[in-house]
């Protein structure tokens, strides 16, 4: 009894003092989120990957003490077969192991590397300064990594994509994998324009198994030896770094650079995220003094946050959670919602900017954290090309080059991402919609605000789909990637890739139907709108398919805005579709289940319930209600009152078994 | 100076392989210093400089800030990477001072004894490669610092360190040049863009700059 109490007296304290700058407030602030059972988020049960130089080190593999890490613990490490294509998931006589001959910094790379996304170490190692134990943003993952496939000879692009295939099919159901690494062009004097085949690898292995990939972003560097390959890729993210100023990360770190951005209108850089000063889990059951920086470590923060996510996802999923299906972990998904609810600017009345037109209300920046400054210090969002309003280029670059759409959030990236899923119409001002794209040029998917937008505040609107790779020699026909197998590499030499995607647009419109902002890049697979709302009231965003360079294909979309209103309810309109009818009928019957969860699945206050619920007019939202709503129904079809209905049981029975019918699902 | 003489002579006999050369100066050819004789951070084949810290590596931490400066906070005439610089001291004395020099607490001396034991502080700033000494050669009264760009694969970011024992020198004025060897590019992993195997862009940003210093 007494070494148990002392053991919950060690877990408190040391629970209470370790702590990790990088992943809490003053970074992605994702420690203590809290899943649906109300514990914290670990990430557990949630499969991701790491590609790097070498494979990490591994406790149940690597025995020598000064080469291993018992609190980095690979769920699976893959081993190089000597005839350098077949991977072995244990070790053989001539597998690779960690050399101690491999200079230390990519010797322990993978390690440091594995150790942000699942290490669970809580020592303060360097006992200096702030408690800074190297804990892993998701220290229940089950992390599955390769490495090796790249110190050998041959086509390097093929092997990386070679590696990553083995780790796919070794870890079914992989949500993210993680890249920490870069290969330089091939041929020489090319550019970064998603035609190696390893980027586009990338992009076909994101659609063909449904999985995001992690890329970090291109650093300083002698300039005869870039290694921007693949943080060109569309599908994925690419992550650059940053750096802390007044205490918090969110600066653009000096090194990131730009050069070998992608060409034309296209950036790269999808968010930023702790790539300095961050502490690291090494070999030797240590960390290293001081620990390197570089976006090698920014890019696995982002890979444990959808571990976060994926988790949560899950426990929606598996507790039949209305609007949560198994689609609701795609990595459209993922993508729009970790931009959409990306820092920018701090939540402060107070701010002002000379290129914003409106004093901003009360949360009037969605509840964002940090204010992201870029590599010089001052400059914001607001100093951006991609904060553009002129009519001719506005629209055309969604993401910053240096910050994309800013700093990863953890937190609200799971507020974003709880909000859930919801079909084209009346939406909540908060939510995401994973569907088909529409499937014509020209076609568009309408999403209408349930409330009137308050007028200085923000909305923010993310949109992602895929590029579509497709296999130029698939050498055995199989439709899986072999090593040597190549793709089609896009035609259009003037935006690389444009070729290659069905491009949708966004457009945020007023109740008149003016366009108040859009995104409308070709060059891209996101699209992304950030912008002051004008004047209170009603607006609606668009998704618009313009062309059919490539098949139809899913997209996510993702957005936040802040209410100013009661919500635009119609009596009786329970599905929100501004039309009274048979579909409403088991949504009322859904919402007489729960109805708080009814209620903030749509953000309805108590006076918007009764506004849209309250048929009897008695001043509640009971059962009492289901017999004027099937009369409203029935009138308004003009068939007549009906005549019986059943008992309030029945009615649930039948809402239960109604089949959830949702058009246009991919998955 | 017999006796520096003598120390020099025999440290080129033995073939680089001795312990710090107590006096090389008036060598007829070039004495190489062995890179095992060389405390360094992050470079192949010499000593790990951490090991001269205390347990805490309060000196490395030092060290690490002052070389992680953020070049956009400086005036565009200092984000260069300045000078290298020489020492005195022991092992023990010497990373003590380096961390006081670079962090700006106290300026380098130009001036040393011929009783002194000389070393030369050289080090890169943060940089997507690394930066490995691959030779230093005293010739007369010149040291050549021979060092490479390195390309990590990787997307870590390493500053460099090193302390060159030199040793006692006798009287004159020491040039200290740093001077860059091709990078190698024959790795398949990093297909060259450019057709340069020198950067000297790179070198004059990330690299410390050549020097001069006394002993009199």
């Amino acid at each position: 009894m007494k070494r148990v109490i002392w053991c919950v007296v060690w877990l408190c304290a040391s629970t209470a003092v370790a702590s990790q700058d990088s992943i809490g407030p003053n970074g992605i602030n994702s420690e203590g989120l809290l899943g649906l059972d109300g514990l914290p988020l670990t990430g557990k049960n949630v499969r991701v990957g790491e590609v790097d130089v070498l494979r990490p080190a591994d406790p149940d593999i690597d025995t020598t003490p000064a080469l291993r890490n018992t609190k980095v613990d690979s769920a699976i490490v893959l081993f190089r077969h000597p005839d350098n294509t077949n991977f072995n998931a244990t070790p053989n006589a001539t597998a690779e192991i960690i050399d101690p001959t491999v200079p230390a910094n990519q010797r322990d790379h993978p390690t440091l590397v594995a150790g942000v996304i699942i290490s669970t170490d809580n020592v303060d190692h360097d006992g200096v300064g702030p408690l800074d134990a190297p804990l892993g943003v998701a220290r229940q993952a089950q992390l599955y990594a390769v490495g090796g496939s790249l110190t050998i000879a041959g086509n390097p692009y093929g092997q990386a994509a070679w590696s990553t295939q083995k780790l796919i099919e070794t870890a079914p159901g992989i949500t993210a994998i993680n890249h920490s690494y870069g290969i330089g062009y091939s041929p020489a004097f090319a550019f970064a324009d998603g035609n190696s085949d390893l980027s586009q690898y990338l992009d076909w292995s994101a659609s063909r198994y449904d999985v995001l990939h992690v890329v970090a972003g291109n650093e300083n560097g002698p300039s005869g030896i870039p290694t921007p390959i693949p943080t060109d890729q569309f599908n994925g993210i690419t992550v650059a770094s940053s750096t802390k100023m007044g205490g918090k990360y969110v600066r653009v770190s000096s090194f990131n650079t730009y050069t070998d951005d992608f060409v034309g209108d296209r950036t790269s850089i999808h968010l930023i995220a702790p790539g300095e000063a961050v502490s690291l889990a090494s070999v030797n059951n240590g960390s290293p003094s001081p620990p390197p920086n570089g976006t090698s470590f920014a890019a696995p923060h982002v890979t444990g946050t959808v571990a976060l996510l994926q988790q949560f996802g899950q426990q929606k999923i598996d507790a039949k959670a209305k609007g949560w299906e198994t689609f609701a972990r795609a990595h459209e998904i993922m993508k729009a919602v970790l931009i959409n609810s990306a820092d920018k600017i701090a939540d402060n009345t107070s701010y002002t900017h000379p290129n914003i037109a409106l004093p901003v209300p009360q949360d009037g920046f969605l509840g964002m954290e940090k204010t992201v400054v870029m590599q010089n210090g001052t400059s914001t969002w607001f100093d951006s090309p991609a904060w553009n309003k002129d009519p001719i280029t506005g629209g055309l670059q969604p993401l910053d080059i240096q910050m994309g759409a800013g700093a990863l959030n953890a937190k609200r990236a799971l507020k974003q991402y709880s909000a859930g899923d919801f079909n084209p119409g009346f939406v909540p001002t908060i939510g995401w919609s994973f569907t088909q794209s529409p499937p014509l040029p020209g076609d568009k998917n309408t999403y209408t605000f349930n409330r009137p937008l308050k007028k200085g505040s923000f909305v923010s609107i993310t949109l992602a789909f895929d590029r579509q790779a497709v296999f130029a020699n698939d050498a055995d026909g199989d439709g899986v990637y072999d090593y040597g197998d190549t793709f089609v590499k896009s035609s259009d030499l003037g935006a690389p890739g444009r070729d290659q995607l069905g491009n949708l647009d966004l457009y945020l419109r007023d109740s008149m139907g003016n366009i108040i902002a859009e995104s409308i890049t070709t060059q891209d697979t996101i699209d992304h709108i950030f912008w002051q709302i004008p004047d209170d009231g009603k607006y609606e965003f668009r998704v618009q398919r313009e062309n059919n360079n490539a098949a139809d294909s899913a997209y996510a979309v993702a957005w936040w805005a802040l209410g100013g209103g009661p919500v635009f309810t119609t009596l009786g309109d329970f599905n929100f579709d501004e039309v009274v009818d048979n579909g409403d009928i088991s949504s009322m019957l859904q919402a007489l289940t729960d109805v708080g969860g009814f209620q903030g699945q749509w953000g309805l206050e108590n006076s918007d319930l009764l506004a849209l619920a309250d048929l009897n007019h008695d001043g509640q939202f009971t059962n009492a209600d289901i017999q004027p709503e099937l009369d409203l129904v029935a009138s308004l079809a003009g068939s007549g009152a009906l005549s019986s209905v059943p008992e309030p049981s029945t009615w649930l029975l039948l809402a239960f078994g109604l089949p959830i019918f949702k058009l246009a699902r991919r998955r | 100076m017999a006796r520096a003489v003598f120390f020099a002579a025999l440290f080129f006999v033995a073939g680089c392989d001795t312990s710090p050369p107590s006096s090389a100066s008036s060598a007829p050819a070039g004495v190489h210093i062995p890179l095992k004789d060389i405390w360094a951070w992050g470079m192949p084949g010499t000593k790990d400089v951490r090991d001269l810290d205390s347990d805490q590596k309060p000196l490395i931490w030092k060290i690490d800030k002052a070389l992680n400066r953020n070049p956009f906070d400086l005036p565009p005439d200092q984000r260069d990477a300045g000078s290298a610089f020489a020492l005195a001291g022991t092992e023990a004395s010497v990373l003590q001072d380096a961390a006081a020099i670079l962090a700006g607490e106290k300026k380098a001396d130009e001036r040393f004894s011929t009783e002194d034991d000389v070393w030369v502080c050289f080090y890169s700033l943060p940089l997507g490669s690394s930066v490995h000494i691959r030779d230093v050669e005293l010739t007369g009264n010149v040291v050549k610092v021979s060092f490479v760009f390195f390309a990590h694969k990787t997307k870590a970011i390493t500053s460099h360190f090193a302390l060159v024992p030199l040793g006692k020198l006798t009287s004159g004025k020491y040039s200290v040049e740093i001077v860059q060897m091709p990078m190698d590019t024959s790795d398949f992993l990093l297909m060259k863009k450019l057709d340069k195997d020198i950067d000297k862009e790179a070198e004059r940003k990330y690299v410390c700059k050549p020097f001069s210093f006394f002993v009199d």
